[in-house]
């Protein structure tokens, strides 16, 4: 019987995993090492749906690992297959809207999943115009229209 | 097993919606996401307001990604095109948003394939680009090295390229002017050999740069004179092969081995290699050595 680990949303929701599977993300790693995990861990900037997600996340990436490990003795010369099984679970993975892409991302970043950060970071700025991006992420254009001339033209080539 | 769909909208309904702004994460947040994310969107990110353009045109970006373990391969091509003085410099990338048939470039057009990926001259395809001597490109890291000169042109300089910021600089120059030269990496130093006169440059056939200390040797020829005139011969070779530097001249290959310094005949009267033809090269997009580079 594997250890079990609390973790406590913002919303004040338990949510109980294996420590296999909280020990993915770095923070919660040395909370364990430094032995100050009893009666939970409070993620006041975590919510439930986000939580959530990130557990699944890291549920999967240990079985991922674990069945790596389990298929390492007899090696296949394409082993890349279960990567491309893993890399389409995690594109369908973060199939999700803009504001729960962001909450991933901060939770990535807090809880240390650099796996689920660079996996949130990138899908979030790809393929987005600056329009969207300014809209997406509520930030206001602080450029002039001549000063957003001049560094279109600086990169003019990205533009054409 | 929880259901991936309807999870979003289900919470929405539940609890308020945290602002989802960039402008209220703390400065070091943002260069991690940003460093994470393709170079090839930095443009477009640059765009977007005034932080995000001082952040990713800034070196501490590359610091950060060097840090975090970020590598992106690039592939620059040098093309000599009809009509332009100079050989411009392109860079395939990925563009997303676009339609597939687009022009690029003033002059150029090219036509991206069905994955979404284009040629884009890059922006320092200029009147500035020195001429390329052809394979005597050496890539370290994030830089990229036109040693001497082209064929029949001879010069002892060193142009870099820096891949961060796209723009040129000279290196030391060579204690000889050669033209047509050739090149190994190797340990972070560059064997550059042949392509001078063999009879004025006798000591210094070969000669090494040092990119730690920045600075030119000359390195001993194999052996006898005949030997050494052989590495002359534009057909002679030099390659990197398990720590040692492979020699194919004419009729003769030797290794050189780096950590004793000792040269070896390995194979007489070989037949010549091909000479291969490189237009394009690679670089990693990771800045370990850049940062060596620049402390």
């Amino acid at each position: 019987m594997s250890k079990k680990i609390i973790f406590e949303s913002s919303e004040g929701e338990s949510f109980e995993v294996d420590e296999a599977v909280a020990l993915e993300c770095q923070t919660i790693k040395n909370m364990i090492e430094d032995d100050c995990t009893d009666g939970g861990i409070p993620l006041a900037n975590v919510n439930s749906a986000t939580l959530t997600k990130v557990i699944d996340y890291c549920k999967k990436h240990v079985e991922a690992a674990a069945a790596a490990e389990a298929n390492a003795g007899d090696k296949d010369i394409y082993g890349a297959n279960k990567d491309i099984e893993l890399k389409t679970w995690d594109e369908e993975f973060v199939k999700v809207d803009q504001p729960l892409l962001f909450d991933l991302m901060l939770a990535a970043n807090f809880l240390i999943i650099p796996g689920l950060l660079d996996l949130t970071c990138k899908t979030m700025m790809r393929g987005k115009t600056v329009l969207q991006i300014r809209e997406i992420f509520h930030i206001k254009k602080d450029y002039t229209d001549a000063e957003e001339a001049e560094v279109r033209k600086e990169n003019a080539w990205a533009f054409e | 097993m929880i259901s991936e769909e309807g999870e979003p909208t289900q919470k929405k309904k539940t609890f308020p919606e945290p602002p989802s702004s960039f402008s209220s994460l703390p400065h070091e947040i943002t260069e991690n996401i940003l460093a994470r994310v393709s170079r090839w969107n930095y443009p477009c990110l640059s765009l977007v307001c005034k932080s995000f353009r001082s952040l990713l045109s800034s070196m501490e970006i590359y610091k950060t990604r060097s840090q975090i373990g970020v590598n992106e391969t690039c592939v620059y091509i040098c093309l000599e095109l009809p009509g332009q003085r100079c050989e411009s410099w392109f860079s395939p990338w990925t563009k997303y948003n676009k339609k597939r048939t687009e022009r690029i470039g003033a002059k150029t057009r090219f036509k991206g394939d069905s994955s979404g990926n284009s040629v884009v001259p890059t922006p320092f395809s200029s009147s500035h680009t020195p001429p390329l001597p052809c394979d005597y490109i050496q890539t370290v890291g994030s830089e990229i090295y036109l040693i001497g000169g082209p064929y029949r042109e001879p010069s002892s300089s060193v142009r870099i390229l820096d891949c961060k910021s796209h723009t040129w600089r000279d290196g030391p120059n060579m204690t000889v002017a050669r033209d047509s030269a050739c090149t190994a990496l190797f340990d972070e130093k560059i064997y550059v050999m042949g392509g001078c006169d063999v009879d004025a440059c006798y000591a210094n056939l070969i000669e090494v740069f040092d990119i730690k200390t920045q600075t030119w040797t000359a390195l001993p020829g194999p052996g006898s004179d005949e030997d050494d005139k052989l590495l002359y011969d534009y057909r002679a070779l030099i390659n990197v092969f398990e720590g040692k530097i492979y020699l194919a001249a004419d009729e003769k290959d030797y290794t050189y081995d780096p950590k004793d310094g000792t040269w070896k005949l390995v194979r007489d009267k070989s037949s010549s290699f091909p000479t291969p033809l490189c237009i394009g090269v690679r670089w990693r997009m990771c800045y370990t050595v850049a940062l060596t580079w620049g402390t």
